[in-house]
């Protein structure tokens, strides 16, 4: 739904951009990091709690009871609908809920399952939904690329090897953990630290999910060294010194990559550049020494 | 276990791709202009089957038949003789002694009282019908043959009787070489009482 | 909801006739390419093809759908149910989806009131959005041929994950020469760059990516001379050994499914889309242009898909080490080496001529260069293959 709304925006976007000042109207609320972070959230009792009941699940190794897992599951969804549950009820924010919901059920199936085949499909399923959460953010081009790049690639080449060592039974240590405390702790720290990052006054990240963004800076057409960016950049100054521009979806990405974060861009190809050549020189020595 | 190249055996070789194949899109092109070739060539094979009967060779071995003789009597003098060449142990007979004090069955000793034969066992072979010293079984071009149960394609005497009737009446009468003589054999038969016997009869006794 | 719905409805209706035309005609198409597939594949082999059910046999894709809907639904006993079932339904989904940012008619630029020939205008990233979810569509097969619980299914499975990912790579190179040459991800604009004179159309300018392109998207859509995951001949019937009736035909639907955007996708990225010469003016102009637009449109996109079908007549199906050679040894360095050339060419601002020049250089050195194919080809099977029981697995891929 989100899509149609964001196109209907975009019509508006689109009988603007026929007009010299293509400004918008309604403007952005991404800002740079002016938000204070609270320690401590009533929020923080989310990870604190799925960090208990997930421990509680591995303990013992993979969840041995449906019953004990759907009861956790619906712990868990709960929780999510309670942290989710506050956000004003659109349309769009029930589908991105949903989306949440199956992201999280996925990632609670990826680490529960049994065979490792359900556990790549549970992770799947979390990317996927993932993509869907980008959808609804108007974040085209990282969902299509996330797409590409782990659903369609990497899980599949997952399920290749997962297929091809296919075991009859299950080994201890596919379904025993060594460490499940810390590993539970782990988890725990991690999805604490992003609560804490998206907080804001006791509400969690899709309550500042902002519909109006298609509509706003970031559909402009133009570069900032254009004389709509400039004067759309001067206009946002005005309003907020907070407020960043950030440039037409796609074109605006890829420009970023390529002149702010070159270095980064570079490096991650020469690592992948690298792994290539590694793989390559293994897999050809290990057919002289066996012929 | 060593495969050592013999003379006897012919080893084909897999066909090298040249230059020109390894290209591909010639050799695509060639095959895509065959395929467009007759794809508009408007030329069938396709045999419309049940609307329009294929033609059947004369000597084609298909359902028996039990021939009658002139006075409509089954040819068959029971001998056994089928039974005993047939490889598939499909026909089965029981004799019984012809009727004496009829005047219509004086010139018989024996006569068939049942004639099966398992169309579903038969493999048509046809060496019933070589054996036969009197010409009475044949295989016809009749090759449609159907039924909905196994029981329904045990052809007994009459049954057989009643193929003779339809395919001599039909003009389907099969036509065997082997006699020396090309015709429909039961014809070649009833001819054979007036004049002498073709040469080449007789040897399959 | 119902005020959001009573809101949006101007901008809503046209977007749900779409997805509405779209879920129409799908399986409609998809049953008529059966039947028109057969038809096709008897002419080529000098027979009638289907011709009792209906003049000409034209109902026999009903009778066909009829009989196929109507089938037992039997579920064997070794399969893992949920995957079982969630597979064929994964494989049409995924194969529909892509359609959502396939114009089927001509869409403008800019917006316009009412019904748009496409479910989702205005996607900045329209083609790569095709290619994402194209890419989703292995797991329809990899997850049938797993839950298949059956060896050959599995194998199935395993042949099409390792061609998924090969051909994806081709796939996506050789759309980013046509990209970069019209600067827009956005198929609608990559259309409207093609307008105007004939020699506007992609396939004049960038021929050696409309071979790369259309090469594996044949691949992708899982047919010949391609369709190592269900040669009937090796694998029983790959994949979908274990499906029948009903999910049997979801499997099917998807593949005519693909079949079609795949189709659709060469039309209107190197064909033209709904252009044609002499058809000048606005694109919205009037009702008349609009349907003689997407009569030009569909009729590209029906001379694409009887291509297609010939090919399958035509070509033998590749060996899986010959597939896997085609890809990284012949389509990638080509794609890569075409889209060099574009890059190049736009860069310096050269004249497009240089683009068709060196495209066709690009054509004749990759023919001449297919000469070092030819090694692997002549390889045999097992030349350079160790003995062992990992490598007895792999060659029976």
């Amino acid at each position: 739904m989100n899509l149609l709304n964001n196109y209907f925006l975009n019509s508006a976007f689109f009988a603007q951009s026929g007009t010299e000042s293509a400004v918008p109207t309604a403007v952005s609320q991404v800002v740079d990091s002016a938000v204070p972070i609270q320690a401590w959230t009533n929020s923080m009792l989310v990870p604190i709690v799925l960090g208990a009941v997930g421990y509680l699940f591995i303990q013992h190794g993979v969840v041995k009871s449906k019953a004990y897992f759907a009861a956790g599951a619906v712990a868990v969804l709960l929780a999510v609908g309670f942290a989710l549950g506050f956000t004003p009820g659109t349309f769009d924010s029930y589908v991105l809920m949903a989306f949440c919901a199956v992201a999280t059920g996925g990632g609670i199936g990826f680490l529960t399952a049994r065979e490792p085949v359900y556990a790549a499909l549970g992770f799947a399923t979390a990317v996927l939904s993932v993509c869907g959460v980008l959808f609804m953010q108007s974040a085209l081009f990282i969902a299509a690329a996330t797409m590409i790049v782990y659903a369609g690639a990497t899980i599949i080449i997952f399920l290749f090897v997962l297929m091809f060592a296919q075991q009859t039974e299950l080994r201890t240590y596919d379904v025993q953990l060594n460490n499940p405390l810390v590993a539970a702790a782990i988890g725990a720290i991690l999805l604490a630290t992003i609560t804490m990052c998206v907080t804001k006054n006791n509400a969690i990240l899709p309550v500042r999910v902002d519909s109006t963004r298609v509509m706003s800076a970031a559909s402009l057409p133009d570069s900032l060294s254009s004389e709509a960016g400039k004067e759309a950049s001067k206009k946002l100054d005005a309003i907020d010194p907070n407020l960043r521009y950030v440039p037409k979806l796609t074109a605006g990405l890829g420009r970023s990559m390529y002149t702010d974060y070159l270095l980064a861009v570079e490096l991650a190809g020469t690592v992948l550049l690298v792994a290539t050549i590694g793989a390559i020189a293994l897999a050809q020595r290990t057919t002289e020494t066996q012929s | 276990m060593t495969t050592k190249k013999s003379k006897t055996v012919k080893w084909g070789e897999e066909p090298k791709i040249g230059w020109w194949e390894a290209m591909y899109l010639p050799a695509i092109a060639g095959g895509l202009a065959t395929a467009i070739k007759h794809a508009f060539s408007g030329r069938t094979t396709t045999r419309q089957y049940p609307d329009v009967e294929p033609e059947i060779p004369p000597n084609y071995r298909g359902v028996h038949r039990l021939n009658r003789d002139e006075e409509g009597r089954v040819k068959c003098v029971a001998c056994y003789m089928c039974q005993t060449a047939c490889p598939a142990n499909c026909i089965e007979i029981i004799a019984a002694p012809a009727p004496k004090d009829d005047p219509h069955w004086k010139d018989r000793d024996k006569f068939p009282q049942t004639f099966t034969i398992d169309e579903l066992r038969c493999i048509y072979c046809g060496m019933c019908e070589e054996a036969c010293p009197v010409d009475a079984i044949e295989l016809t071009s009749v090759y449609d043959l159907t039924g909905y149960t196994r029981k329904e394609l045990i052809f007994d005497k009459e049954k057989l009787l009643s193929v003779f009737d339809e395919t001599s009446t039909a003009g389907k009468d099969p036509v065997r070489t082997n006699r020396g003589a090309l015709g429909p054999a039961s014809v070649e038969a009833a001819t054979a009482s007036q004049g002498p016997p073709p040469p080449g009869r007789g040897s399959h006794g | 909801m119902f005020e959001y719905l009573k809101q949006s409805w101007p901008t809503l209706w046209p977007t749900l006739g779409a997805i509405g035309v779209i879920l129409a005609f799908v399986p409609v198409l998809g049953l008529y390419m059966t039947f028109i597939e057969r038809k096709l594949a008897a002419y080529v082999q000098d027979r009638l093809g289907p011709n009792r059910v209906g003049p000409f046999g034209i109902l026999q894709a009903i009778a066909d759908a009829i009989k196929l809907f109507l089938k037992e639904q039997i579920i064997p006993d070794h399969v893992y149910t949920f995957l079982y079932f969630i597979a064929p339904t994964f494989s049409l989904m995924t194969a529909m989806f892509a359609l959502v940012v396939m114009p089927f008619g001509p869409v403008p630029t800019e917006y316009t009131e009412g019904f748009r020939y496409i479910v989702a205008p205005g996607i900045d990233i329209g083609i790569m959005m095709m290619i994402a979810i194209s890419s989703l569509s292995a797991y329809g097969i990899i997850l049938g041929g797993w839950a298949s619980n059956n060896k050959y299914s599995l194998y199935g499975a395993i042949r099409s994950c390792a061609q998924f990912i090969s051909y994806e790579i081709p796939l996506g190179l050789s759309i980013i020469g046509i990209i970069a040459a019209s600067g827009s991800l956005n198929i609608e604009q990559i259309v409207s760059s093609q307008g105007g004179a004939i020699w506007n159309w992609n396939i004049f300018w960038q021929p050696l990516a409309l071979i790369v392109f259309f090469t594996s998207a044949l691949a992708e859509t899982n047919r010949l001379p391609f369709d190592l995951a269900e040669c009937e001949q090796e694998l029983v019937g790959g994949f979908h050994t274990e499906y029948g009736g009903i999910k049997f035909v979801l499997f099917f639907l998807a593949e005519y499914t693909h079949v079609v955007t795949v189709s659709f996708l060469t039309a209107l990225l190197f064909f033209g889309g709904w252009h044609f010469p002499g058809l000048t003016g606005p694109v919205d102009a009037n009702l008349g242009g609009m349907l003689l637009r997407t009569f030009v449109l569909v009729f590209k996109v029906t001379m694409v898909v009887g291509f297609i079908m010939l090919l399958r007549w035509s070509l033998p199906r590749f060996r899986f080490d010959q597939l896997m050679g085609l890809a990284w040894k012949g389509l990638i360095p080509l794609a890569l080496l075409n889209f060099l050339c574009v890059a190049i060419v736009l860069t310096y601002d050269l004249p497009k001529h240089y683009l068709a020049l060196t495209a066709l250089f690009l054509v004749a050195g990759s023919m001449v260069s297919a000469r070092h194919l030819q090694h692997t080809i002549n390889r045999p099977r097992s030349e350079g293959r160790p003995a062992t029981n990992v490598n007895l697995t792999e060659s029976a891929i």
